[in-house]
């Protein structure tokens, strides 16, 4: 141990590599997800906060997507574990039928599994973790405008384990943007 | 070392040697620890500037994340953050094998901090919502890894820091205890202990403490002010058991005496002044203990030569008063009786120390 902590350069290339792996991994899992996953759309609701670390950004709100109404079947986990929430497509668009801890064996062509996490268990209200999307700074009004007209839609990947990630936006049907793979 | 000081002991130690206190050898020792004190002092202001030069640097490296700024690709922003992750630990290794071990720790406190920026960049590249908290926590183990394997100690600090905010955060977020704190700050602090990293170990306390105390709060139910007192009380008695028993484990006995003192005399505020539901003869229990507490923490702290114990204490003894004040028992005359009949059991309590003082100088003064 004294060893490796002595040889610094050691230690900077185990502690830059390392950190690089980290940040190298995370791209390209969501990378992956984006280029592999299955395509679903789902409508959206405006709210617009700002990060202090990651700039601008606007708050997608998927509305009933969001939330499992008591016809949803399952056991609800606890806070801060992982849930699956299978969405079937229906006359309004995408819908949860049931919510579980574990991923559900049965899953239909018109049906689509998200992982999400509890964000409280009261309301009985799922995060999926794509409900912000970063802006360049001062462009989230105009993106804003086309959610407060019900023009926008979002495009989302949904990887082979039920990751979901933003693949892109949709005005009036037509992609109007495409996030790039990386 | 004000030089004032030195001046002062170049003045005095030929007197102390005329007079036999001092050997000529002891004078010369004194002199040549006191001036080799002085260019570590000047280190240390140069230390305390680089680091708040790579805080600056780091902070503009989030702020240029933040702006989300188009002209350039994001895979590009991306690569120019690991570029400078790796020029940063690379120049802390270069400082270090150099000698300038104070601008290498700048140096790797700045690779942390581009690390924190990059994952912020990544989250912003792939809108990763997720649970923003977790984040913090990539950051706070990215800089404690830098910090360990470099043998950095500001990196560790800042570490502690970002563990400090994901546990608030988490805690926020869930509205209830948050356990995994524990751990992690168990990790960071036992690490900056065998750093021997003086001011680290002190925040750490700190921010246990600050833990504790905050149990009260976030524990399912009524507020739990009582297990904090509690949990206080034994923290201190393990310190006193320590202190007494002369164990020099580092500082250990007197850290935690202190520790355990505020947080049992924040245990003891929350029940006068925050459970409203409180029975005024509790809290004029509660009060009395505070103030016996008090004067007992001021004693032992002059004792022990602990002056942040002895501080601790006379914070906690004016803030009782005042919040007696503010929270009247029962009646403003009430008041007023219960701080004259306070009042005189304290200067009872120094006529006590003044006699035992008296008789222990008399008893020592017949032994010489």
């Amino acid at each position: 141990m004294r060893s490796i902590l002595l040889n610094k350069w050691l230690a900077m290339l185990v502690v830059a590599g390392v950190q690089s792996a980290v940040l190298g991994y995370i791209v390209v899992e969501r990378a992956l997800v984006i280029r592999d996953g299955r395509e679903i759309i789902l409508d959206v609701r405006p709210v617009d906060p700002r990060s202090v670390f990651r700039g601008d950004y606007v708050i997608l709100d998927y509305g009933d997507v969001t939330l499992l109404g008591s016809s949803v079947a399952g056991d609800l986990p606890k806070n801060k574990q992982a849930l699956f929430v299978k969405l079937r497509k229906g006359g309004e668009g995408w819908q949860p039928v049931t919510a579980t801890a574990i991923y559900p064996s049965d899953v239909d062509g018109d049906e689509v599994v998200l992982k999400g996490m509890l964000s409280s268990r009261h309301s009985r209200q799922v995060r999926y973790g794509i409900e912000s999307y970063f802006v360049p700074e001062g462009e989230g009004k105009q993106l804003e405008r086309f959610i407060g007209k019900g023009q926008l839609r979002v495009i989302v990947a949904v990887g082979a384990g039920g990751q979901a990630a933003i693949k892109g936006l949709e005005v009036e049907g037509k992609s109007v943007y495409i996030e790039p793979l990386l | 070392m004000s030089v004032s000081y030195r001046e002062k002991l170049a003045e005095d130690l030929p007197k102390w040697v005329d007079a036999g206190w001092v050997r000529p050898e002891g004078a010369a020792a004194i002199l040549a620890e006191v001036s080799d004190e002085t260019p570590s002092r000047q280190n240390r202001i140069v230390g305390i500037l680089s680091i708040l030069g790579a805080v600056l640097i780091g902070a503009g490296a989030i702020s240029f994340i933040a702006a989300n700024w188009q002209e350039m690709p994001r895979l590009f922003r991306l690569g120019l953050m690991i570029s400078g992750l790796w020029a940063a630990y690379g120049a802390g290794a270069l400082l270090f094998q150099r000698g300038y071990d104070v601008f290498a720790h700048a140096a790797v406190l700045l690779g942390s901090v581009v690390f924190g920026a990059s994952v912020m960049l990544v989250a912003q590249m792939y809108h990763i919502h997720g649970s923003p908290p977790d984040a913090v926590f990539v950051w706070a183990a990215g800089a404690l890894l830098a910090g360990l394997l470099m043998g950095s100690n500001p990196s560790l600090v800042l570490s502690l820091l970002l563990v400090c905010f994901w546990g608030a955060w988490e805690t926020q977020l869930a509205e209830n205890v948050f356990w995994p704190f524990l751990p992690a700050w168990a990790v960071v602090a036992a690490v900056l202990s065998w750093r021997h990293c003086d001011y680290g170990v002190k925040l750490a306390t700190l921010a246990i403490g600050a833990w504790i105390v905050s149990l009260g709060y976030t524990l399912p139910g009524q507020p739990h002010n009582d297990l904090v007192v509690g949990i206080g009380a034994a923290i201190a008695g393990c310190g006193l058991a320590l202190q007494v028993v002369g164990l020099r484990v580092g500082d250990y006995g007197r850290l935690a005496v202190g520790l355990g003192f505020c947080i049992a005399v924040a245990g003891l505020f929350g029940l006068q002044f925050i459970d409203w539901h409180q029975e005024l003869s509790s809290v004029v229990g509660y009060a009395v203990v505070v103030l016996l507490l008090s004067v007992a923490a001021i004693a032992w702290g002059l004792r022990t030569h602990d002056l942040t114990l002895s501080r601790a204490a006379y914070v906690a003894f004016a803030i009782e008063v005042v919040g007696l004040y503010a929270r009247t028992l029962g009646t403003l005359l009430n008041t007023s009786l219960f701080f004259v009949g306070a009042g005189i059991g304290v200067i009872v309590l120094a006529l006590l120390a003044f006699r035992l003082n008296r008789q222990w100088s008399l008893r020592t003064g017949a032994k010489s």
